[in-house]
């Protein structure tokens, strides 16, 4: 599914040179729950970036899904990131002024999903997150817990092959962080692929596998047995 | 497909900064209305002296004697009787022929007076201007060969003395100098229809009195000047050189004359009409190219406030064309509406004035087709470059953005 082999990623301001992630090798199956930890400035959100093709590394090879991604345009990156990657962010990130419904629609309308069934698509994401009766809502009608599941909904509204989560749970309070929580166990037990960036301890420790950065370095990969059942 | 969603996306983001949208586009209403205001007035104007041309004018051929050739006048250079009788013997060329003594003269009726243009011609003058009598009828040969004291008065002097134009048989006293001589009211000529002529007039008044008349008040039997009608279909050119040359052979000296065309006089001035409205509308074409920069700074706003949103739909999938063509849609929208709503006010209000002037309406298929032309063209060159912008954000960057 991923496959990461000797990816450096070196930022240059002025005569400082940043090495900010060193020979990063990493392989994530299909269905797996990955938790990626670590103090800020480790260099996770960098990974992160370009994990989700929002970035290039400055050399190594990355491979998503089968296609090489190092050698892609700026466009083909934007497909790339439509199809296959879904994005949650910290701060949500949906269109202010636009309904849930019309927010879930949009990596559809990039895809060129016919209208109707973009329509039916994005309401059955927004009923499988339980907010089928908030369709119509603008975000600021909405708490931060429902607003983190229409962007939810909205990364997984074109099946991508991975769900990329950025400090998903960090603007919001702990109810809300455990039902956002819940959600994504319960999707990854569908066969979703999660990542989640986040420096919470007990937020890693819900997922399966828990890798930990420290200047640009992975110090720490291991499987954790999950407590509990959903 | 994505085309359609661009454009609704595009208008909802307009819609909802109403305010600013139309303020934005308010720079181009004012240029395109200024513009289809000055050519549609042009236009009429135009059509106008046409259709005043064609009725008045088509043919028609004045020869003046020149007072400031080289030599100075003399009395055989005045036209007489018999180089009259000779221009009518050329029945190929010429239609009617009629000479012309013309004064400013005093005309009085009861206690009010006015200065009128009175001009002593033949019978024929109707042949080659239009005359066109409300009441009563132009004057005879016989009328002419009698030197009946008999006028006709235009329809400006006789409502200014008579208040009415019902005044055949009336009679008036005219003066010039020391002589006057009563004459009685046999028609009344009509106003010309076009409103572009009648405003040039202002309280021109002219009458018409037999040229016989007109002689024997200035103690003259010669005239310094003949108006002519050639025969329809002629090269006025050629028929005028022609005249030049029967003159010629009944001893006129060629210098000693100028000979005008209606058509060159018409010309003329629709020449210098049509430059004056091309020019005009240059000028107002420059608040075209504000409006366009008005369009182009709102966008530039417009990105920049949108830095995040731009962040989303990148990270989410759309293409730099896809962001490109959102922000130029916006653009060539605001034009677009803003051409229209200007091509509707400005046709509204030159509607208005030409119909408070008696102008004929004409807005050309040409001038609306150039009308959003133009506004399509001052939206792409103005939203390109804000569109360019928002499209080469950076996504990450774009996300960070507050």
């Amino acid at each position: 599914m991923i496959d990461i082999k000797e990816i450096n990623k070196i930022y240059k301001t002025g005569n400082i040179e940043v090495h900010a992630l060193k020979d990063i090798n990493l392989q994530i199956q299909e269905g797996e729950f990955v938790a990626i930890t670590g103090p800020s400035g480790s260099g996770k959100s960098t990974f992160m970036n370009i994990i989700g093709c929002l970035d290039r590394a400055t050399s190594g090879i990355y491979i998503l899904d089968d296609a090489m991604i190092d050698d892609l345009s700026d466009n083909e990156l934007a497909s790339i990131r439509n199809e296959k990657i879904g994005f949650v962010f910290q701060s949500f990130n949906l269109l202010s002024r636009t309904s849930a419904l019309k927010n879930v629609e949009l990596p559809m309308m990039y895809a060129g999903v016919p209208r109707k069934e973009r329509k039916e698509r994005a309401m059955e994401a927004l009923r499988r997150v339980g907010l089928e009766d908030r369709v119509d809502h603008k975000p600021n009608e909405l708490s931060g817990g429902q607003k983190q599941r229409v962007a939810v909904a909205r990364a997984l509204v074109n099946k991508p092959a991975i769900i990329l989560a950025d400090e998903p749970t960090g603007n919001l309070d702990s109810k809300s962080t455990q039902e956002v929580m819940d959600l994504f166990k319960s999707l990854n037990e569908e066969g979703a692929t999660i990542l989640i960036v986040t420096h919470e301890q007990e937020i890693a420790e819900q997922t399966k596998r828990m890798i930990t950065f420290k200047d640009g370095e992975i110090i720490v990969d291991k499987e954790l047995k999950r407590e509990g059942n959903i | 497909m994505l085309l359609i969603e661009t454009f609704r996306v595009a208008l909802q983001s307009l819609w909802i900064n109403k305010l600013r949208s139309s303020l934005t586009i308010l720079g181009l209403v004012i240029g395109i209305l200024s513009v289809v205001v000055i050519t549609t007035l042009g236009n009429a104007a135009q059509a106008d002296m046409t259709s005043a041309f064609d009725e008045y004018g088509r043919g028609r051929i004045n020869v003046n004697l020149l007072f400031n050739a080289n030599r100075s006048v003399q009395y055989r250079d005045f036209f007489s009787d018999d180089d009259i009788d000779a221009l009518e013997g050329m029945e190929s060329d010429v239609a009617a022929v009629s000479p012309e003594l013309r004064r400013w003269m005093n005309i009085q009726h009861g206690n009010k007076q006015m200065r009128i243009d009175m001009m002593g011609v033949n019978s024929n003058y109707n042949k080659v201007e239009r005359i066109d009598l409300i009441r009563g009828r132009f004057f005879t040969e016989e009328d002419v060969l009698g030197r009946r004291n008999v006028m006709v008065l235009d329809e400006k002097a006789a409502r200014y003395l008579f208040g009415s134009v019902d005044i055949i048989g009336e009679v008036v006293s005219l003066s010039t100098g020391n002589f006057s001589v009563e004459l009685m009211i046999i028609g009344v000529d009509k106003l010309p229809d076009s409103a572009i002529l009648n405003m040039a007039q202002g309280d021109y008044s002219y009458g018409y009195m037999p040229i016989t008349v007109a002689s024997r008040m200035y103690f003259t039997d010669r005239y310094p000047r003949f108006m002519l009608q050639a025969q329809e279909g002629l090269d006025l050119n050629i028929v005028s050189e022609r005249i030049l040359n029967l003159l010629e052979r009944r001893n006129k000296e060629r210098g000693m004359y100028r000979v005008f065309t209606r058509e060159g006089e018409f010309n003329q001035v629709t020449q210098g009409l049509g430059f004056l409205t091309a020019t005009v509308s240059g000028i107002a074409a420059i608040s075209l190219l504000v409006g366009g920069i008005g369009i182009m700074n709102i966008m530039l706003v417009s990105v920049t406030e949108r830095t995040r949103e731009i962040g989303i739909r990148k990270a989410i999938g759309a293409k730099m064309s896809v962001i490109m063509l959102q922000f130029l849609v916006e653009a060539v929208i605001l034009s677009i509406v803003g051409g229209f709503l200007g091509l509707l006010i400005g046709g509204a209000i030159s509607f208005g004035i030409v119909n408070m002037l008696g102008l004929p309406f004409l807005i050309s298929k040409n001038s609306i087709m150039l009308a959003f032309l133009f506004s399509t063209v001052v939206g792409v060159v103005f939203g390109v470059y804000p569109a360019h912008k928002a499209s080469k954000l950076d996504p990450i960057e774009a996300l960070r953005y507050e």
